[in-house]
């Protein structure tokens, strides 16, 4: 009835044996998992069989269940807690290691999911000035994290060039002074790049990632330039120009651009048609991203939003097309939130994705400072303020960074996004897996705690897991999987060789 | 021995388990829940996990009887729905209350890992922040001269004219639509 499921009936629970775990009826077999992110898949009887405490030691079952801890007797607390660390790494507050500043809110293109709240290009009052850029610098280094990833977000970053170089330019030389490790990155809708722009961010390091949705009918659709005209021949132009350039030039050591598509209605038709426009363009993976109803999205809703069933169906029906490419040999093409899923299920790590996080990874993983200074919890909690709600802000640039640490709503947020404060979470097989968003649920359920058993969030995370423990059951996915997983790398893993300050260099794939 | 003594069980429970009052008119169906044989916890939760599809309000006396009415959000709702409603709502009660048990049996557990894990060695040290923060001579100068760099590049960049927008596309939702 709940999404959580419910015992079977003939099932007599004998619990004294049993270990921590959660359950759920996966259709046809049950998963069991625990907080420190061991799982196992049984069938039916099995299942009873565990739950009325019939498994006798000296079974296979029995030494599956204690290695995993499932059971209170042989509860082998060191490799639990070995386990856990390395899961929840992130819990040490180590400070935020991602900081998106919004340089400009000007742009022109006019996407209808829009949540960056933009303006047009001659609204020049909305560009982050040389004082402000230079105060957010020396905020960020005064976070804690011994490594800073520095994103120029925008509106159209592109618009406000000069403070991109700057910001660029003096975050890397104090890196170099203090030690910091240092990585630069440019979301950029590509349509405003030129070589003079190109050169200079291949010579600083700093590097790309535009938004791609597909092909041309699926991307004009949703990404339509400010004043009308395509927008999509532009992105397929630079991403391919920039690779060729990363390719003849390996010695520089530059990074392939990135790209990132953002599902609406007008996508769900064309799954793979989309993994094929990646795949041509030698891209090696496509982000299957659900669309959040934040700012403008919100007010078009109704013209470019699903349902989560809807969501899900294209999701499966094109990892389903993907794995086939990767099955067939005609592609290694991989998905990106699979990846991210298999990273904590399969290898127990956390992948850095903050809203797959427990607490989620507002202030404590990442932070968003407005073009004014203004510091916010997140992107989504900027437009939040945009829409006249301040709520989600934390701060300003003049502020010490203890003090927005420490502020209400970062505590607030901490506390909501605790999955084990959930009562539909904590008692969810999924939990060990899955994140929660305050700022999604305060925009969609008035409630920065939410009310999960309606959320449309909890319901594509869950469908989503579902999906992955499904394939995961399936040899030949399971192989394509651990392929992706031996071949994707965090973004934030460093190599030890690396001179402080300098750019770090990623491996061109 | 052990089948009649389990008969035995599932003939008391049923005999403590008050029946469900269905209320066909009104289109809702109210249970009260033994709190000595859920728990509070369990009760409260499978109250919370049925609020998707049901609106629920809750009364009765804490300690002792908690009293759960449900009201499908779909619409007025028939006797056969409300009975198999109650069903389920049964069914998650019954899950409830073993997830919580095992949930209170494994209490110690978890916050003992917890606890050891939070502390724990990090796998990979990161080195000590320098206390240093300060940039060189040279840096700074050349941060100086960036900055003037800077400043003349935005002064020209301010002087372009806007884009021509004759069907007024760039004006934003509130200027349409606020009055």
């Amino acid at each position: 009835m709940s999404r959580l499921s419910t015992l079977p009936r003939d099932i007599e629970p004998k619990l004294s044996q049993l270990g921590a775990l959660n359950f759920r009826d996966m259709g046809g077999w049950f998963l069991i998992s625990n907080d420190w992110g061991h799982w196992l898949m049984l069938e039916p009887a099995d299942f009873k069989r565990v739950m009325s405490g019939a498994v006798k030691e000296g079974e296979p079952l029995y030494t599956e269940l204690a290695q995993r801890g499932f059971l209170r007797e042989r509860t082998d607390f060191d490799a639990l807690v070995k386990t856990e660390a390395r899961r929840t790494q992130f819990r040490r507050f180590t400070g935020p290691s991602l900081h998106m500043i919004v340089v400009t809110l000007r742009c022109n293109l006019a996407c209808h999911y829009c949540h960056s709240s933009v303006v047009d290009p001659t609204r020049t009052d909305t560009d982050m000035d040389l004082e402000t850029a230079k105060r957010t610098v020396d905020f960020i280094f005064d976070t804690p994290n011994e490594t800073i990833c520095i994103e120029f977000q925008g509106g159209e970053p592109l618009l406000n060039w000069p403070v991109v170089k700057f910001v660029t330019e003096y975050a890397q030389a104090k890196a170099k002074g203090t030690g910091r490790r240092l990585i630069v990155t440019l979301v950029s809708n590509f349509n405003l790049m030129d070589e003079e722009k190109l050169d200079w961010l291949i010579d600083h390091h700093v590097s790309i990632c535009t938004s791609l949705d597909g092909p041309a009918v699926v991307h004009e659709a949703n990404r339509p330039r400010l004043g009308g005209g395509a927008s999509h021949a532009a992105v397929i132009k630079w991403l391919r120009y920039i690779q060729k350039r990363v390719q003849e030039q390996p010695e520089r050591g530059y990074y392939l651009p990135g790209a990132l598509m953002t599902t609406t209605r007008a996508s769900l038709a064309h799954g793979p048609e989309i993994v094929d426009v990646y795949d041509s363009l030698g891209m090696d993976q496509v982000f299957l991203r659900p669309l959040s109803p934040i700012g403008y999205a919100k007010r078009v809703w109704h013209d470019i939003g699903y349902s989560p069933a809807e969501f899900l169906k294209f999701y499966e029906d094109t990892l389903d097309y993907i794995v086939d490419l990767n099955t067939s040999g005609k592609s290694t093409i991989m998905e990106r939130f699979s990846t991210v899923l298999l990273t904590k299920i399969v290898k127990g790590e956390d992948p850095g994705f903050m809203d797959l996080r427990s607490p989620a990874g507002a202030v404590l993983g990442c932070i968003a400072y407005n073009y004014d200074g203004n510091i916010f919890v997140s992107d989504e909690g900027r437009m939040v303020a945009h829409q006249g709600d301040p709520v989600f802000k934390v701060g300003h640039v003049r502020d010490p960074w203890e003090s927005v640490a420490s502020h209400p709503t970062t505590r607030a947020l901490a506390l909501a996004s605790t999955m084990d404060s959930q009562p539909q979470c904590m008692h969810c097989a999924h939990k060990p897996f899955c994140g929660f968003d305050p700022v999604f649920h305060y925009e969609m359920q008035d409630s920065m705690t939410g009310r999960l058993p309606s959320s449309p969030w909890c319901e594509i995370r869950m469908g989503l897991l579902d999906i992955m423990f499904k394939k995961l059951r399936d040899p030949k996915t399971r192989a394509v999987f651990d392929a992706w997983l031996t071949r994707d790398e965090c973004r934030w893993a460093e190599s030890d060789a690396h001179e402080p300050g300098t750019p770090i260099q990623e491996t061109a794939a | 021995m052990a089948k009649a003594k389990k008969k035995a069980v599932k003939k008391a429970v049923k005999k403590t388990a008050k029946k469900p009052k269905l209320d066909a008119k009104a289109g809702t169906l109210t249970v009260d829940v033994d709190l000595k044989t859920y728990g509070l916890e369990a009760a409260l939760g499978a109250a919370y996990l049925v609020t998707d599809l049901n609106f629920v309000s809750l009364g009765g006396d804490r300690k002792k009887t908690l009293s759960v009415t449900l009201e499908p959000k779909s619409g007025k709702a028939t006797a056969a729905a409300l009975n198999k409603l109650a069903a389920q709502f049964q069914a998650e009660l019954d899950t409830a209350k073993v997830r919580w048990e095992i949930s209170r049996n494994n209490l110690p557990v978890r916050e003992h890992v917890a606890k050891l894990a939070a502390v724990a060695k990090p796998e990979a040290q990161a080195p000590a922040r320098p206390n240093e923060t300060k940039l060189t001579d040279e840096q700074q100068s050349e941060i100086d001269r960036l900055i003037a760099e800077v400043e003349s590049e935005i002064a020209e960049m301010n002087q372009t004219k806007a884009v021509p927008d004759p069907k007024g596309i760039r004006d934003s939702w509130e200027k349409k639509n606020l009055k």
